[in-house]
Parts: structure tokens; C-alpha cells; sequence
């Protein structure tokens, strides 16, 4: 079946699934109130009577539903986004924004809110956890600047942005607006003009309005928020150097967010939060975008340019566990020239610095080339900086995630709101022929037609966050924040499993007692795997598909080894859809033959699997040598959201960019150590 | 609507006599009018941004630079090129379209809201749900004879990669994880403490336990306020510039030329 027929027939599914369920409702009303007059006194002295007087019409359920489950051992799968801005994010205000923190977390929990171009955004399906992460420089301080009745404004006599987003305000010139803002601000600072008091009070009022919209949404067992925000640095050679920054409680928080306005080196930023957890208050780090870094968001120098010692190591896997490994500007898992022989590392390549159009360096810029370099310092006898398990997330600045390719709006509110805007479609001739006058480095003709050529053409309709816990609460999920039980995944719902031990067998895989067995005698993702003698480790390796989305392809284990210092990487297929095996000596599927129809998106729909599952071990296995894993998913094909917009709009997909994709999951990665000596 | 109630109606014609009346008294484009009024204005700009009074001096200087800008604007007006401009023609579009809202910008009267909302339910409307639990067997044999097994139940399914309980789940949901065919199936089964089925999912086979059925419902107007006023006040302002334009389009003849 292909895709637009599978939404026709899930349309129709719930049409008829909703009339269905109010006939539903209209039977047992009347069992509904008998229930409800059982309930109270029930437990375990319930009264027999009335089921002995008026017997068989009904029988009265013994059990009681409880709508908060119980915790479950063997942990659930949890899906989230822990990257969004709102109105208080100075860059987000300056592209139109004006949902605040409430409206992101009620957008989160399934309602419908508004894009600042005015079309309305709702998720298919709700998540389950969400953490606002506003930029902590200069927060809140646009919008206020930009509202004529504050102080603030007239201190800074930002007349050039009052009412800024009012309606009558939308198509104002918006760049330049946010440099001006931010350097009469730095000189304002600088000079005087603008007390430390007020700067203070502006921050802190929006950072207690960010903290009560997280208290608000929060609800144990149904959705969890998490108090957060974004340290926003750069290197001197504009290369990212972001993080987020969330917090495990919201009973007692700083006064107000560690920024770049208090430095930029985010070895202070460390410092600030040891500091805190002294204090009780625990915090984790979370690096974005090292894609964009110019290699300087893994480079094996510290801040001031000495080699990475035991103390910066042990200081940095402290406070950054995870990275975010995926999100709408790009995929930072590996790059084509740092990955010669895995096929699919050309995955939604961002090549710029954050922000500009500077090509980024890809060497210290990509997780897996770190986790090597980890490795390599281990063989030097040095603590490893970089074990770190991944997640994914949106980086939206409207408040809404942009994580369906079948309708991306971008992450940039008014300035990538429209298919002529992030390049998808041509300009009109009119535009086209002012952008090439205007703009020439960011536009490109492609046959007849002139395309805006920034960095929104290389962004992606990505990622979510998955993690594995107990339930539904900020303990259990910072937990796995903390394990590493995490999986990203680039923005569809597949889930994944990833075990390693020794004793996992076929009839393991098969047993009703599989995980409780896995998580006994292995460890899950985001563990290390103590040796067992010469034994080569066994991995379960096991996911499944997003119904919504397209079937699985393949299951992949990435290796990454090092020999004396020296790295290797390889990728293996481990399971293959329709019965496919995978060649001994390629360790590649055979070709499952998926075709997507690129006239109007439809997919195969006899290939691929809904679940794939398999204990796979490492035929190359020294035990000497130190060594990671990590699990890739693969979907089978589907249109790129570049594609979707082209077809709406009737042009062909841009031939300079992939008209398809295929979706995917990465696991954090288990780690082998062989044993000292 | 009597035309005499509407804000419309007389911006149309005060524009007119104001349009009328400055035809006759402005100033020509070649004479530049410095008068006290303007000088209390620039000094108050200048007072706002520097936190103090200006001086005489300062004074002077704040006119000549005054007056050196009006000359470089009018310049400007004078080769036209306020008309060729797409951004003053954008921003001047806006300030009309601006302008006619003001109108609709009036805010709605709480009767009016809820009129609006009521008028409107589908638009809020909070999707039906379903809880429950479900297990995953081997095959349908393997299935249907687990539902004679008792509180033995679950030692008889397969690790199942979804969730054993479902909590207010909406179509949509129960889609994205079970697949099409395993929904329709759910929807089959009514609440009830037995387990039921056989059904089939784009994993396998499963036994359901149905635990909790809400239809779909609208939301109510005290939670979703802010989003129906934001409703309300976008389609009015929509509305607004639609009867402007209507109002307005009869006094242009609009001319087609053939190529």
C-alpha cells in the first residue's frame, strides 16, 4: 500500500474507530454507574449483594484500572524532544515567535498551536516528555525590549523592533534587527547605559516564567517536563559550541542560567554545574550540533589550547552523558570523509558553521570520530572524555517540533515558513532575479528556475529522543539520561533494544522471560561489558517499525576499535527484511528492492519488516582490544520533505540534493574494556 | 450593517476630507518647515536616548541633521523611488490592512466567544481514546489456546517490544504502534476484565484486555480559551480586510490591456 493511501485508510480507521467508540459509550453508561457506586468501598472486602440479587446481567470487573501505570522492570520506551525554543529565545522572537513555554508543552501533550505565518501545528501522535531550552543569553530580553510599555525599551530605544511581532509587523525586514539588538545591548552593558541589575531582573523573570510552565505540564505517570535551557557559545572561529542544559528537579534551581555572557568557555559552564550538584541541585550538559562545530566540539585540546587531561575528562563524561546526535540541522553521527567505507554516512550533511554559510571542518566535529579518539586516549593510558550515548531532538524556534517529512515547516518561523523560502521550489522571477542581485552566495540557478540556496535546504525534518524507563516521571527518565538508555532517532517512532552479554542465545530471543533474562544477565545501551575470558560478546539486537512511517530494512551494528592508538570502524548488517540474509564476507543485506514513487511519495508496499530482531556476534572479536557498538535502524525509503513540498507545489525535486531518505535509529553504544594488563 | 456604524465607512470618508483639505494647506515638496514643535520633538527623541536635556547647540545640530535627512528623503520621493520600492509598498499594504482590522480588533464580548467556539467545536475537538492491555503470542494457535490458561497468561506470551498497558491511547497512537488492521480489531471489543481476541498487529498476534473507552469529546471553553480568542481575533481580522476591500473595490475601474 503506498503512503498517501495508508493516511486515506488511517482517516477513514478513525472515523469509523470514533462513531464506533460513541455507540460504545452509550452501552455501557448504564454498567458505568453501577460500577461506580461498587468502586469506593471495594478492595478487598467488596460486597457481594448486589452481584447475588441481580445476577448474570452484567458481571462486575474485579479489577480496577488504574491510569497511572505501575512501574515496569523492564522499562518502557518514552518519546520526547528536549531542544525547543519559544518567545523568550531572542533569536526565535526575532523570527516571529510569540508561543511561550505553555504553549510548547501544550503543544507537546497533543493540542493545536499557531506558526507565526498563521497555519496551525499539531503533532500526529503526542510525546511524552518535552523540555523547553531558551537561549540563557540575553533571555526574555527582546521581547521585552520589543513591547513599548517596559523600561527596558526605553532604556535601550529599541524603536527599530517596538511591536516587532504584532500582526501589522509579520513582513518587516527581519535581519540585521537581532545584530543591532545584540550589540547595542553588549555596549549598553558595557558602557552603563544598562545596569547589571536590570539585564538580571529581565533574565530571572523569564526564567521563573520557563520554570512555571515546566511545573505546570508536569504530571507523573502521563507527561513529564524538564526545567532547561541552552548555553549558546562559540569559538573564536564562529565554531558551535552549544549545549542544553537540563535540570533532574525543579524544587530548587539557580537564580538564574549559566550563559555565554558569563563565559564562553564551557569548561566554566562544568564548573557551574559541579558547583550546583554540590548544592544538590543535578544538571547534565547535553553538546549540539557538533556538525557544525568546525571541529572544535571534540578536539583533544581543552580551552586553552593544552592536550585533554585526567581532569578535564573526568569533569566533561561528569556532566555531558549524552550528545544530541540528530536534529533539523543536520545529523552528526558520522561524514562521508570521515566514513569511507559505511554507505550510508552521506545522511542530511549540514557542511556549515551554525549560522553562516562558512563550511564547517568535519574532523572533530562528528560523534563517531570522537568515540574512536576516546578509545585512542584510553590506549594512552588517559581517561576517555567522550563516552557519551546519544539522543535526537528538534532545535524548533516556533515551540512546535518539525519532525514529519510530509509537512516540515523548518525551525526558523517566518524566514523558512514557505517552500520558495528554504529553497525546496524556485522563487517567483520576480524574487529570484532580487535574491541573485541581493544574495548571490545563498542562491543557485538550477534549470529555468533561481532557488534560495542557504543552510534551510540542507536542514532535515528531524529528531526525537527515545528512552528506556520505569515510567513516566522526571526521576525515572533522568535516570536513563544518566544510564545512557537512550536512542535517537530522526523523527519517526521506531523503537530499539540493545543488549550485551555473553549467554544470549536464539532460544533467549524466543523466551516469554527475553527481557527480564537480557537485563539480568547483560547490560543495555550506554553500559560498559566487562570481559568474560576470552568469550566474544553476544548481542540482541531487536526494533520496530513506526506504523506511520515506513517498514524497517535493516538492523546495523556499528564497531568502533582501536589497535595501539590506531582507529577502525565497520559496519555490519545484522538482520535483513524479507528473509534476506547478510553476505559473510560484505556483512551487507541483500537488496530488498523498496521503491519510492517519486511522482507522488507512495512506497512499496510488499517489502520491508514491521520487526526485526536477531543475537548477533562479533565474528572479528579480539579480546584484547578495546571496543564500542552501536546499533543503526534503517526504514526503507521515503521522500525527503524537500520532495513532498516540490510535488505540492508541482515541480520536480532539486536534482542537487537526495529526493529520498532513509529514516533511522542509532542506540547510545555499549562499550568493551578487556581486562587490565 | 448601517453603513454609519461602521469604522469603515467613515475612515473612507474622513480620509477623503482630510485628503482634500491637505491638498490645499500642505507644504510643497521644495519647502521644509522647522517650527518650536518639531524642535520639542527631536529634543525629547534625544532626551529619551541620552538621559538629559539637550543643549542650544545641540538643538541646532539635531535640526540640521533633520533637515539634511528630509532633503535625502525627498530626493528620493522625487526620482520615485518610494513607488518602485517593495518593501515600503509591503509595509504600506500592511499599515492599510492594519488599519481596516482595527475594526474586527475590537475584542469579542464573552457571548461572542463562546458563539464562536460553539459554532466551531470540531475545531477543539479532543480525539477518543482507548485503554488497554495487550499480550504477544507465537502464532494465532498459540494465542487462542492462552485464553483458556487463567492467570498463567502471560508466562505463555513472547517479549513483546510495546507496551503491555496502553493509557488513553488515540486512534492515531494505537495506529503508529499496533498498525491499521490491530485498531480496527481493537475497536471490535468492548471493556471487559477477560481477555479477548485473537487479533492481528504488524508484529503478530495478540490478546487484549479492553480497559477503558472515551468517546471523542470537545474541549471545554474554560481550558482553551486563549486558543479560541486567537481563532476568533485571526478569522476577524481575515474577515475585516475582506469587507474593506469589498467596500472599496467599486471606486476602481480596473483596466485590462491585451498584450
Amino acid at each position: 500500500m503506498n503512503q498517501r493511501a495508508l493516511f486515506l485508510s488511517s482517516a477513514l480507521l478513525i472515523a469509523a474507530f470514533s462513531c464506533g467508540l460513541e455507540a460504545q459509550t452509550t452501552d455501557s453508561a448504564g454498567a458505568a454507574t453501577g460500577v461506580g457506586e461498587e468502586v469506593p468501598d471495594s478492595g478487598a472486602a467488596r460486597p457481594a449483594a448486589p452481584s447475588q440479587t441481580r445476577p448474570s446481567l452484567l458481571t462486575i470487573p474485579s479489577d480496577i484500572f488504574n491510569a497511572i501505570p505501575e512501574k515496569n522492570a523492564t522499562r518502557t520506551a518514552f518519546f520526547g524532544d528536549l531542544h525547543v525554543h519559544t518567545t523568550y529565545s531572542l533569536d526565535a522572537f526575532n523570527v516571529g515567535t510569540m508561543a511561550t513555554p505553555y504553549d510548547a508543552y501544550r503543544y507537546a501533550s497533543g493540542d493545536t498551536i499557531k506558526h507565526p505565518a498563521g497555519f496551525d501545528m499539531r503533532l500526529r501522535v503526542p510525546l511524552d516528555f518535552y523540555a523547553v531550552t531558551d537561549h540563557a543569553m540575553y533571555l526574555g530580553m527582546l521581547y521585552e525590549a520589543a513591547d513599548p510599555t517596559t523600561e527596558l525599551n526605553r532604556i535601550m530605544n529599541s524603536g527599530y523592533m517596538e511591536d516587532f511581532n504584532a500582526p501589522e509587523n509579520l513582513l518587516l525586514e527581519r535581519s540585521g534587527i537581532l545584530g543591532r539588538f545584540v550589540g547595542d545591548a553588549r555596549r549598553m552593558i558595557g558602557d552603563g547605559t544598562l545596569s547589571q541589575d536590570m539585564v538580571h531582573d529581565v533574565i530571572s523573570n523569564a526564567w521563573k516564567d520557563t520554570v512555571a510552565a515546566a511545573e505546570r505540564y508536569n504530571k507523573p505517570g502521563e507527561f513529564t517536563t524538564f526545567v532547561a535551557y541552552e548555553y549558546t557559545a562559540f569559538s573564536g572561529d564562529r565554531g558551535n559550541l552549544h549545549r542544553n542544559v537540563i535540570f533532574r528537579d525543579a524544587d530548587k534551581l539557580p537564580a538564574v542560567p549559566f550563559s555565554s555572557l558569563h563565559s564562553r568557555n564551557p569548561e566554566d559552564l562544568w564548573d557551574w554545574m559541579d558547583g550546583l550538584r554540590d548544592e544538590g541541585i543535578e544538571s547534565l550538559a547535553i553538546p549540539h550540533n557538533s556538525n557544525g562545530s568546525n571541529g572544535q566540539m571534540f578536539k583533544l585540546v581543552d580551552w586553552a589550547g593544552d592536550p585533554l587531561d585526567d581532569n578535564y575528562s573526568s569533569q566533561r563524561v561528569r556532566n555531558e552523558p549524552l550528545i544530541e546526535i540528530t536534529q533539523i540541522k543536520g545529523t552528526s553521527e558520522t561524514h562521508p570523509l570521515l566514513s569511507d567505507n559505511d554507505e550510508w554516512a552521506d545522511f542530511e550533511i549540514m557542511p556549515y558553521r551554525v549560522g553562516s554559510l562558512l563550511k564547517s571542518e568535519p574532523s572533530g566535529s562528528y560523534a563517531r570520530e570522537a568515540l574512536l579518539n576516546g578509545l585512542s586516549l584510553e590506549d594512552q593510558g588517559q581517561t576517555n572524555p567522550f563516552e557519551f550515548g546519544f539522543i535526537g531532538a528538534s532545535d524548533t524556534h516556533t515551540a512546535a517540533i518539525g519532525d514529519d517529512e510530509t509537512d516540515f515547516y523548518g525551525k526558523l518561523g517566518l524566514t523558512d515558513a514557505t517552500p520558495q523560502q528554504t529553497g525546496a521550489v524556485p522563487l517567483s522571477a520576480e524574487a529570484g532575479a532580487r535574491r541573485l542581485e541581493n544574495r548571490p552566495d545563498s542562491t543557485k540557478v538550477l534549470g529555468a528556475g533561481v532557488y534560495a540556496n542557504g543552510s534551510d535546504i540542507t536542514f532535515g525534518a528531524s529528531g526525537i529522543t527515545g528512552v528506556w524507563a520505569e515510567d513516566n516521571t522526571r526521576e525515572s527518565i533522568y535516570n536513563a539520561f544518566r544510564r545512557k538508555e537512550t536512542f535517537a532517532t530522526t523523527g519517526t517512532r521506531i523503537k530499539v533494544r540493545f543488549f550485551g552479554g555473553y549467554d544470549f542465545t536464539d532460544e533467549t530471543l524466543a523466551a516469554p522471560d527475553m527481557l527480564e533474562t537480557a537485563y539480568s544477565e547483560g547490560v543495555s545501551m550506554g553500559s560498559d561489558l566487562l570481559p568474560n575470558g576470552d568469550l566474544a560478546p553476544r548481542f540482541i539486537v531487536w526494533a520496530t517499525q513506526d506504523a506511520l512511517s515506513a517498514p524497517l530494512q535493516r538492523l546495523q551494528v556499528i564497531k568502533g576499535w582501536t589497535v595501539d592508538g590506531e582507529p577502525n570502524e565497520q559496519v555490519f548488517d545484522v538482520a535483513c527484511s524479507d528473509g534476506l540474509a547478510v553476505d559473510p564476507l560484505s556483512h551487507r543485506c541483500g537488496d530488498n528492492g523498496a521503491q519510492v514513487n517519486l511522482g507522488d511519495c507512495s512506497i512499496s508496499g510488499d517489502v520491508g519488516a514491521a520487526e526485526l530482531k536477531t543475537v548477533w556476534t562479533d565474528p572479528d572479536f579480539d579480546p584484547s582490544v578495546r571496543a564500542f557498538y552501536y546499533v543503526r535502524v534503517l526504514e526503507n525509503p521515503t521522500c525527503r520533505w524537500s520532495t513532498w513540498d516540490a510535488i505540492r507545489e508541482g515541480y520536480e525535486p532539486r536534482p542537487d540534493f537526495p529526493a529520498t531518505i532513509q529514516e533511522r535509529a542509532f542506540t547510545s553504544p555499549i562499550w568493551y574494556r578487556p581486562s587490565s594488563g | 450593517m448601517n453603513p454609519l456604524k461602521s469604522h469603515v465607512f467613515w475612515f473612507v470618508v474622513l480620509g477623503t476630507v482630510i485628503f482634500a483639505i491637505d491638498e490645499q494647506t500642505s507644504d510643497p515638496l521644495d519647502t521644509i518647515v522647522v517650527d518650536a514643535a518639531l524642535e520639542r520633538q527631536l529634543a525629547a527623541l534625544w532626551a529619551a536616548q541620552v538621559q538629559r536635556e539637550p543643549t542650544e547647540e545641540e538643538i541646532v545640530s539635531l535640526v540640521d541633521d533633520y533637515v539634511t535627512e528630509e532633503i535625502w528623503r525627498r530626493e528620493s520621493i522625487r526620482l520615485s523611488l518610494d513607488e518602485e520600492d517593495e518593501i515600503i509598498r509591503r509595509r504600506m499594504i500592511q499599515k492599510m490592512q492594519f488599519i481596516a482590522e482595527q475594526e474586527a480588533e475590537l475584542a469579542p464580548t464573552e457571548e461572542e466567544l463562546r458563539a464562536y467556539y460553539t459554532a466551531n467545536s470540531e475545531k477543539y475537538e479532543v480525539p477518543s481514546s482507548v485503554s488497554f492491555e495487550q499480550l504477544q503470542f507465537q502464532s494465532r494457535d498459540a494465542a487462542t489456546s492462552a485464553l483458556s490458561a487463567g492467570e498463567s497468561i502471560a508466562g505463555l506470551a513472547v517479549s513483546s517490544m510495546q507496551s503491555r498497558t496502553n493509557v488513553r491511547q488515540s486512534p492515531l497512537q494505537v495506529v503508529s504502534t499496533f498498525g491499521r488492521e490491530f485498531t480496527l480489531s481493537l475497536n471490535n471489543y468492548d471493556v471487559a476484565s477477560d481477555w479477548q481476541g485473537p487479533i492481528q498487529s504488524v508484529f503478530g498476534w495478540h490478546l487484549v484486555k479492553v480497559l477503558e473507552k472515551n468517546s471523542a469529546s470537545v474541549a471545554p471553553f474554560i481550558d482553551i480559551r486563549a486558543t479560541v480568542l486567537g481563532d476568533y481575533s485571526y478569522e476577524a481580522r481575515v474577515q475585516a480586510q475582506a469587507d474593506f476591500i469589498e467596500q472599496v473595490r467599486p471606486n476602481y475601474d480596473i483596466v485590462r490591456k491585451e498584450r
